[in-house]
């Protein structure tokens, strides 16, 4: 995958946010801490591109100013935006949002991944591969595929 | 002639085909008495050498091999004319039955490590072994005995094989030729470089190269279980070292890297440029110069455009100021191919840096500086070029994240150009004209508003004291950062960077920066800022005048001073207190005494009592002795009357004194201190006054005082009227200060606690009070503050104390479980890890069953603590017990009480993740399942370790994550 074809070689890079600052309240073992769009954001942040040694958070892929949440409705939206509009790295960057999304989230949650809108040329195709369920868990079935994933996301869990 | 008894035992036992070994030693000895001698021997045996079958010859020969191996390494009692002969006997059984050369080549062996031998006898050595050998149809073992021999030959007789030259170099080819074995090609390519630098290779260079440059790129993975510890780094080395050995490898070396370097396999291209990085030091720049162009492609698709894993970028970037460094020159750039290609990647880099948005911009600059690393002539090219860049980009931007990638880019272009050389290349690296401009850049910086971007400036600043600063220069940056001090923006990360510079100036000149800037900083301690510079001065090195000058400053101060502002001073007195300081100790000892008053205790005690500590324990014991005759009456009869604080002032300096008081003097305090003990309302005087006394009990000789003391105390805490929680602590302290000296009667005190552990209100007190025992106190007991203690006392009480906590658990049925276990599981993190296998078997079990809801949180809690230090020392110990524990685990992060404990039981779960997969892998789905109720904790904290352990346990077994 190295090797050869990587289509946006110098992409610009952002600043990374600092860590989450735990709170009184969240050291409070009677209150329940809700879940936030902070807290997807940092499910997500240090998940690799899959082409380039940075975070989807350093490429500003992934914003915490495009997530939705709704804690009591059960939904996670999450838009996220490729580094260029014909990116062809963008389902993969989905499959594993959405990946990481459905192993770290509780199943009461219905979790949309999309791309944000206007920001890659096959918008609408992409965001439906990623919506069919059948879909995601056939790509998951193609263990090269599978292997991209975890590598995309086993950086972020160190 | 008669034969010799050793000898006639010897031949019994070969006919007879016994054991021979002790035969062999005994003739072995009376060869290096010289009772025989080896030509005896070797007639002696004549009938077995000359027997009919060849396995008779076969042991003979073999027996005079092993005769001779006892007799290294300078075969001891053997003449030149017998080694003459022996060598000769030796090579003609080459020619001999093929099962006989295994015993042949042993005996050579043998014979080549001894350095006596007679010129000529290497020769004919290596010449017998090339001729009548054929090295590749032996087995692995005679091949490594070949080997061997060659080796031992061309250390010791190298100019004797010289003489063979081309033969030699055609035998060892033949010889070596399709080696398979690791452990021989190990000895191999240590044996080619020498041979490539001491023998002619014409006209066999190719053909030798191709020897080993067919394994290149290594491909090996050790068997499981391997005993020979050969590994793949071991071969990759030596293979490189093969490969740079000769410039004359070079037109045959640099195709065969380019090739590997244009693999698919990273493992290939690493080695290729870790070996073309080796090679730059042997090969001459002219050899050099037809491929740089092919290898910078290649370094340039690594680093600048393909992404890679670290290992790949280092590498290339190695490589790359390896093949600077080739062509580094004295004076200007003589190679047109290497300059032309410099301003070639120097202009593209240039592109790069000018967009410090993109992702490019940090590799081109690290390409840059790899090249500067190596090369002072291209190291002042790039300097003059790009620095004047960056400093242009840096002001004609305004947002803050580019700039940031600029400065940093900056500051290491500047270290580069600064420190990349000697002194007298500094000169040369061309930064000097380009210094005034940077230190405006710089300057203006620091007045900005980002304090990422000041931190930065302030590092950048750094580089240049006492080098390329001259005074002038030095007195603006400190007038500003002094400024800046003032500032009531500046706090935290930019003070410590402040600080860092200013301890660099300190060290470069002492008493300039004591007159220009510390007594600056002492008036402004006054202000507003005062917290900060307290803090600042705690970073200064503690050099002798800022010593004394801090010191006088801030005694003179301390009376006067806020309380708050106390608190960081004794921080900073303290920072800098150091040992002979017998006035400032009187000195802050009478200032600690008058601060007390009747109810609270000051602030600043704790501090205090911390500068108390570290300077009394620095008196000398006659000091010591003078003081303690002066102060216990004082203490005693005025001090400890008006105020119950003064218990910790006592504790920090007589429990840390190198005297003891004795006589009356110890007899009158510890009957004041006695009561304190027990009785005292407040708990720190309580334990502050237990502490002493067992600092004291520890350091008062065996004998009937002592004893006495003892018995007197063991009354108060064995009293049953008296709070028992109180007695507990006073119990713990002397307990502990007699186990760390040894006590004679330690056994005693140890049953004691055990037995106490079984009380049912206040067991799991005395289980807490086992860590007290074992940890490093900072108070007292320890060895700064002259305790007297054994060593690996910790060990020997673990030793005693768990086989009794396993027969109390085992055989009372009604004891205190939880004490107990909690007792164990409290000794854990302290004992080291070889002490602790040895018990692992009798103590993992109990443990797993102390994680249960229904134990105190404390006790899970150290409990997994424990788990987690043997998860990451030594997973395997436990690896049995995965299948027990883990079920607990996920009980506990589901239905944990506080979410300490449930967090702490993912997290462990999350660890064992280190264990191998075949263990866990019959676990995955259970966890997989259970863990789902905790990704929706109410806490966000639990939450988030459980994704992790989640998505970890998830992907076990997968691709992509082992």
């Amino acid at each position: 995958m190295t090797t050869k074809g990587i289509e946006n070689v110098n992409p610009q890079r952002f600043v990374k946010k600092t860590k989450r600052e735990v709170t009184t309240q969240e050291e409070d073992e009677s209150v329940k801490d809700p879940i936030d769009e902070r807290e997807i954001f940092d499910l997500l942040r240090d998940i690799s591109d899959p082409e380039h040694p940075m975070s989807l958070e350093e490429l500003n892929v992934v914003q915490i100013t495009n997530i939705e949440v709704d804690d009591h409705q059960n939904s996670v939206k999450v838009f996220y935006t490729p580094t260029i509009p014909h990116c062809s790295m963008a389902t993969l960057i989905g499959l594993s949002i959405k990946v990481c999304l459905l192993r770290s989230l509780p199943p009461r949650f219905k979790v949309e991944v999309n791309i944000s809108p206007g920001s890659h040329a096959s918008e609408e195709a992409v965001n439906k591969q990623l919506a069919d369920k059948e879909r995601v868990s056939a790509a998951l079935e193609n263990s090269n595929l599978l292997e991209v994933v975890n590598q995309c996301i086993v950086k972020s869990l160190e | 002639m008669v034969t010799p008894t050793s000898i006639q035992k010897l031949r019994d036992s070969l006919v007879l085909q016994e054991s021979m070994s002790e035969a062999i030693s005994i003739v072995s000895q009376s060869i290096a008495s010289k009772d025989i001698t080896v030509l005896q021997l070797v007639e002696n045996l004549q009938p077995e050498l000359l027997h009919q079958q060849a396995a008779y010859r076969c042991r003979a020969v073999s027996t005079i091999a092993s005769i001779l191996e006892q007799l290294t390494p300078d075969l001891k009692g053997i003449n030149e004319k017998e080694i003459d002969l022996i060598t000769e006997f030796f090579c003609s059984k080459l020619k001999d039955h093929h099962s006989i050369v295994p015993a042949a080549l042993h005996g050579l062996h043998i014979l080549s490590s001894a350095s006596r031998l007679s010129p000529g006898l290497a020769r004919s050595i290596a010449q017998a072994i090339f001729q009548d050998v054929h090295c590749q149809s032996q087995l692995q073992h005679d091949r490594r005995t070949i080997y061997k021999t060659i080796k031992n030959l061309l250390a010791l007789h190298i100019g004797e094989l010289q003489v063979l030259g081309q033969d030699f170099v055609f035998g060892l080819i033949q010889a070596a030729d399709q080696e398979r074995d690791p452990r021989n090609l190990l000895i191999l390519f240590s044996i080619f470089p020498v041979v490539a630098r001491y023998f002619r290779l014409e006209p066999f260079t190719e053909e030798f190269f191709e020897v080993f440059s067919c394994y290149f790129p290594i491909d090996f993975t050790p068997p499981a279980n391997d005993p020979y510890g050969v590994t793949k780094d071991q071969l990759c080395e030596g293979l490189r070292q093969c490969l740079a050995s000769s410039a004359h490898f070079a037109e045959y070396c640099m195709p065969l890297l380019q090739e590997k370097l244009e693999s698919d396999l990273v493992s290939a291209k690493i080695e290729a440029l870790k070996t073309l990085e080796l090679c730059c030091l042997s090969y001459p720049p002219t050899q050099l110069e037809k491929w740089i162009d092919t290898f910078w492609k290649c370094i340039r698709r690594e680093v600048l455009i393909n992404v890679n894993t670290e290992e790949l970028e280092h590498a290339s970037l190695d490589a790359l100021a390896a093949l600077s460094r080739a062509f580094a020159t004295n004076g200007e750039f003589n190679n047109l191919a290497f300059t032309k290609l410099l301003k070639e990647i120097l202009s593209e880099c240039q592109g790069h840096l000018c967009e410090p948005e993109r992702r490019l911009m940090t590799p081109s600059s690290y390409v840059l500086l790899a090249i500067c690393s190596g090369n002072a002539p291209a190291c002042a090219l790039i300097v003059s070029q790009v620095i004047p860049l960056l400093t242009e980009q840096c002001r004609i931007r305004s947002q803050s994240a580019p700039r940031q990638f600029i400065l940093n880019c900056l500051n290491k272009l500047v270290q580069a150009g600064l420190y990349g050389f000697t002194e007298i290349d500094v000169a040369q690296s061309g930064i000097y004209p380009l210094i005034p401009a940077l230190l405006e850049l710089y300057l203006e910086v620091l007045k900005e508003d980002d304090a990422l971007l000041r931190s930065l400036s302030l590092q950048g600043l750094g580089h240049f004291v006492g080098i390329g600063m001259n005074h002038e220069d030095l007195e603006k940056v400190n007038q500003s950062l002094l400024g800046l001090l003032q500032q009531p923006l500046t706090t935290g990360h930019t003070v410590e960077e402040i600080g860092l510079f200013f301890y660099k100036c300190a060290e470069q000149n002492e008493s300039w920066f004591v007159e220009q800037v510390l007594v600056k900083l002492l008036d402004m301690a006054i202000s507003d800022k005062a917290n900060e510079i307290f803090r600042l001065l705690r970073t200064l090195p503690p050099l002798p005048r800022i010593r004394a000058q801090v010191l006088s400053q801030l005694m003179a101060r301390l009376e006067q001073s806020e309380p708050e502002l106390r608190l960081e001073m004794l921080k900073a007195l303290a920072y800098f207190a150091q040992h002979d300081e017998l006035q400032m100790f009187h000195q802050l000892h009478n200032w600690a005494l008058e601060t007390l008053k009747e109810g609270d205790p000051p602030v600043s005690l704790e501090a205090t009592c911390n500068i108390l500590r570290k300077l009394a324990s620095s008196l000398s014991s006659e000091d010591a002795k003078q003081f303690i005759n002066e102060q216990i009456d004082r203490y005693i009869d005025q001090h400890l009357t008006s105020s119950a604080w003064v218990v910790p002032i006592m504790e920090a300096t007589l429990g840390s004194l190198d005297a003891i008081p004795v006589g009356q003097n110890l007899d009158k305090l510890i009957k004041t201190l006695e009561p304190l003990t027990v009785c005292h309302p407040k708990t720190d005087v309580r334990i502050s006054a237990c502490r002493l006394v067992a600092a004291l009990i520890n350091k008062i000789p065996e004998g009937h005082e002592l004893e006495s003391i003892l018995d007197s105390l063991r009354t108060k805490w064995q009293d049953p009227s008296a709070d028992r929680s109180k007695t507990v602590c006073l119990f713990v302290w002397i307990s502990k200060a007699l186990l760390m000296r040894s006590y004679s009667k330690l056994d005693q005190s140890i049953q004691e606690l055990v037995e106490s552990l079984n009380d049912p209100t206040h067991g799991y007190l005395v289980a807490e009070g086992f860590k007290t025992i074992l940890c490093e106190t900072e108070q007292c007991l320890n060895f700064d503050s002259h305790a007297n203690i054994r060593l690996m006392y910790r060990q020997r009480f673990f030793q005693e104390v768990v086989p009794r906590l396993l027969k109390l658990y085992r055989e009372s049925p009604s004891c205190n479980k939880s004490a107990c276990f909690a007792a164990i599981a409290n000794q854990l993190a302290f004992i080291p890890e070889g002490v602790l296998v040895a018990h692992i078997t009798t103590l993992i079990p109990l443990l797993i069953q102390c994680l249960n809801l229904e134990q105190p949180d404390q006790l899970i809690i150290s409990t997994i603590t424990a788990f987690m230090g043997l998860i990451s020392d030594n997973v395997s110990a436990i690896e049995e017990y995965i299948s027990s524990l883990v079920p607990r685990l996920l009980t506990l992060a589901k239905d944990g009480l506080t979410m300490e404990v449930r967090r702490l039981a993912l997290r462990c779960l999350s660890e064992l993740r280190k264990a191998q997969s075949v263990v866990l892998l019959p676990l995955r789905s259970e966890v997989i399942l259970r863990l789902i109720p905790c990704l929706d904790d109410k806490k966000r904290l639990v939450r988030r370790e459980a994704a992790v352990a989640r998505q970890k346990w998830t992907m076990l077994g997968q691709a992509g994550c082992e």
